[in-house]
Order: C-alpha cells, then sequence, then structure tokens
C-alpha cells in the first residue's frame, strides 16, 4: 500500500479532539485584543530602539561640570530603566490576554493594559518636559556665571527672555510628541475599547 | 455586530470544528501552538465570515481560510517550527488498532510530513481528507493539473525523506 495512503487510513479514523463549546468559539472570534497589545508591545520596543538608536547619532554633550554629569546620566538610567519595566509589562499583558480563557478576566487584562499604556504615555511626556527644564536650567545658569560682570537689570531681561524662549521650544516639542501619542496609541486604545464593549456585551449576554 | 450572523456562525464552526483541530494536528508543534493556532483561524474565520456568501459549501470554505492562516501563521514562526521536535503530532497518536510495526510506519510518516513546507502540508492534508483533486484545487487556488503534479513530487519527495531514516 502507497505510503500516503496507509496514513490517509489512520488519519480518517482518528478524529478524536476535544470539543470546543459554542460559546468559546464565540468569545474566541472576538479575542482580538491579543493582537492590538501586540502591536503596543511592538511599537513601544521600536520607539526604545529608535530613542537609543538617534542618541549615537546626536553630537555628544560636553558636560560643564561633574554634577551636570552625574545628573543627567542619572535620569537616562531612570528612563530606560522604567521604559524597560513598562515594555516588560506590554508583554506580560500580550501573554496574560493570549492565554486567557474566560472572558471576565479577558477584560480585567484589557482595563490593566491600558492603564499600563496611558501611564506610559504620561511618563514620556513628563520626563520630556523635566528634561526641557533641566536642560534649560543648566544653560542659563552657565551663561549667567559667565556674564557675572553685567548688571542685575541685564541679567533679568536675560533670563526672562532665555526662559520665554526655552518655554516656547518645550511647548511646540511637546504638543508633536502629544499629537504621536494621540495617533498611534489613540488608535490602538480605541481598538481595544472596542474589544471590550464587544467582550462586555457577550458576558451580559451570558448571564 | 450582527447577532443573527454571529449565531449563525458560531454554530456551524463548533459544528465542523474538527476541519480547524485537524489543521493543527498538522501544523502545530505543540498543545499550545494548537491552541493558539486554533483561535487564530477562529478570528479570520470570523473576520471573513461576512464575505462568505454561501456560493460554496461552508467546509469548502472553511478549509480554504483555515489553510490560509496556518500557511501564512506558519510563515511568521517558520524559523521556531523548524527548531521544534514533531513529538506532539506524533504523540498524539492512538496505537490500539496498529501493531508494533505500522505504529513505527506512523511515526516515520508523521515526521516525514512534518519535514515539509507549508504549501505541501496543505495539499497532504487535503489528501488525508480524501477530497478529490477539483476540490483541491478549488480550495487552495491553483489548476486541477496542478494540484495533480504537486502532489505526485510530495509523495516522491516523501518516499525521500523515509529512505533517508532508513524506514523503508
Amino acid at each position: 500500500m502507497d505510503e500516503l495512503d496507509f496514513l490517509k487510513n489512520h488519519w480518517q479514523k482518528e478524529q478524536r479532539f476535544p470539543q470546543i463549546k459554542a460559546k468559546e468559539i464565540r468569545a474566541m472570534a472576538h479575542r482580538s485584543s491579543s493582537s492590538v497589545v501586540k502591536w503596543i508591545f511592538v511599537i513601544s520596543i521600536l520607539e526604545f530602539f529608535l530613542g537609543w538608536a538617534i542618541s549615537f547619532f546626536l553630537p555628544s554633550v560636553e558636560y560643564r561640570s561633574t554634577f551636570e554629569e552625574i545628573f543627567v546620566t542619572t535620569l537616562e538610567v531612570v528612563f530606560y530603566v522604567v521604559i524597560i519595566y513598562f515594555i516588560y509589562q506590554f508583554f506580560a499583558s500580550f501573554r496574560t490576554i493570549r492565554n486567557t480563557k474566560d472572558t471576565k478576566s479577558l477584560l480585567t487584562s484589557i482595563i490593566d493594559t491600558r492603564a499600563h499604556v496611558e501611564r506610559y504615555i504620561k511618563f514620556n511626556i513628563y520626563y520630556f518636559y523635566f528634561g526641557f527644564l533641566t536642560a534649560g536650567g543648566f544653560t542659563l545658569y552657565e551663561k549667567v556665571a559667565a556674564d557675572s560682570n553685567k548688571s542685575i537689570g541685564t541679567l533679568i531681561v536675560y533670563i526672562v527672555l532665555f526662559a520665554i524662549l526655552m518655554a516656547i521650544i518645550s511647548y511646540l516639542f511637546i504638543r508633536v510628541v502629544r499629537f504621536y501619542y494621540r495617533i498611534v496609541y489613540g488608535l490602538l486604545l480605541k481598538r481595544l475599547n472596542k474589544n471590550y464593549e464587544e467582550l462586555l456585551q457577550l458576558e451580559q449576554e451570558v448571564e | 455586530m450582527n447577532p443573527e450572523l454571529e449565531q449563525q456562525f458560531v454554530l456551524l464552526l463548533e459544528e465542523n470544528q474538527n476541519i480547524l483541530h485537524k489543521i493543527c494536528k498538522l501544523y502545530a508543534a505543540d498543545r499550545d501552538a494548537h491552541k493558539d493556532l486554533f483561535q487564530e483561524m477562529v478570528i479570520q474565520l470570523w473576520k471573513a465570515y461576512p464575505t462568505f456568501k454561501g456560493q460554496s459549501k461552508f467546509t469548502t470554505w472553511a478549509y480554504r481560510v483555515s489553510l490560509n492562516t496556518a500557511i501564512s501563521l506558519y510563515r511568521v514562526k517558520k524559523r521556531r517550527v523548524e527548531t521544534v521536535t514533531w513529538d506532539y503530532a506524533v504523540h498524539n497518536i492512538q496505537y490500539e488498532e496498529y501493531s508494533s510495526e505500522e505504529e513505527d510506519k506512523l511515526s516515520y510518516l508523521y515526521a516525514a510530513v512534518q519535514e515539509l513546507n507549508d504549501i505541501e502540508k496543505a495539499l497532504v492534508f487535503m489528501y488525508l481528507e480524501d477530497k478529490d483533486y477539483a476540490e483541491i484545487a478549488e480550495t487552495l487556488g491553483v489548476s486541477e493539473v496542478n494540484a495533480r503534479v504537486r502532489m505526485n513530487r510530495i509523495k516522491t519527495k516523501l518516499k525521500v525523506i523515509l529512505s533517508q531514516r532508513g524506514a523503508l
């Protein structure tokens, strides 16, 4: 007998599979959350590496004091640690959502993920704010120290002008960052919310 | 979301779920992968369901969408799948009615099938399902002649694999 026909013979007899109930199939069909969360996870990693790559191409900053060097380095380390923590959280959510069987815990996982994304975005934006503030602070401090022979009045005008300029630049930059987050994560969260609504409806119908 | 359409879909799929399980058996490397692939196929079938208007039989349509899902997933995970063993498919066999010689033969055969590529597996799957070449051709979107030619090549390839393993 032909090998494949021998296999076919066996194949036709082996039809015992644990059967999945209609209710479960229904829940499965609506479980598109895991792919959304997978994208959140992938995009956060891409952002991380993009930021890292850009930092290589930027001209290296000459630290004006040891204090500044320590301060900036600490800030960077804290930033990377927190971002890695968030990426890990996204990965964990992805795994949980993929492996959850019942709708209830799926709903909880979606809420958790949503909260993580919101915190992730907030952290990034506050970090940028803080970065601008300290960079401005250091630059200003240096200028003022260098021009200390000038009159108090000149210095005050100088400080005010500098502060306004910094405020405008950082405002524009943060607007761009916010816009980016609203587009990318806003879209993903919208899908996640839609899936949440669907699942909630399923859950209510079942009860 | 149309509840009526959804109910119809869920019931049809519940009735025909063995199609999906059997595809998983050929494509998934272990129980987790089986679950993953099953779920992915359900999602894809449900997404595609509005375009299924009953021109073909539900099963024919389900074969097509599910196999496409398995093939594209397999492509994505190719590297990973290649490194896992074929133990899952082999150990899943229940041997009651087989002599030990036949058991060995089955193990070798399943292992050999696991070495085929994604498209070849789809053809073997349809063949094992006892579909005629017309249906195989329709499901996989190739001509009937092409399906025949490919099937013959696969048979030869399987023979080669088996003889390399000393199973023939």
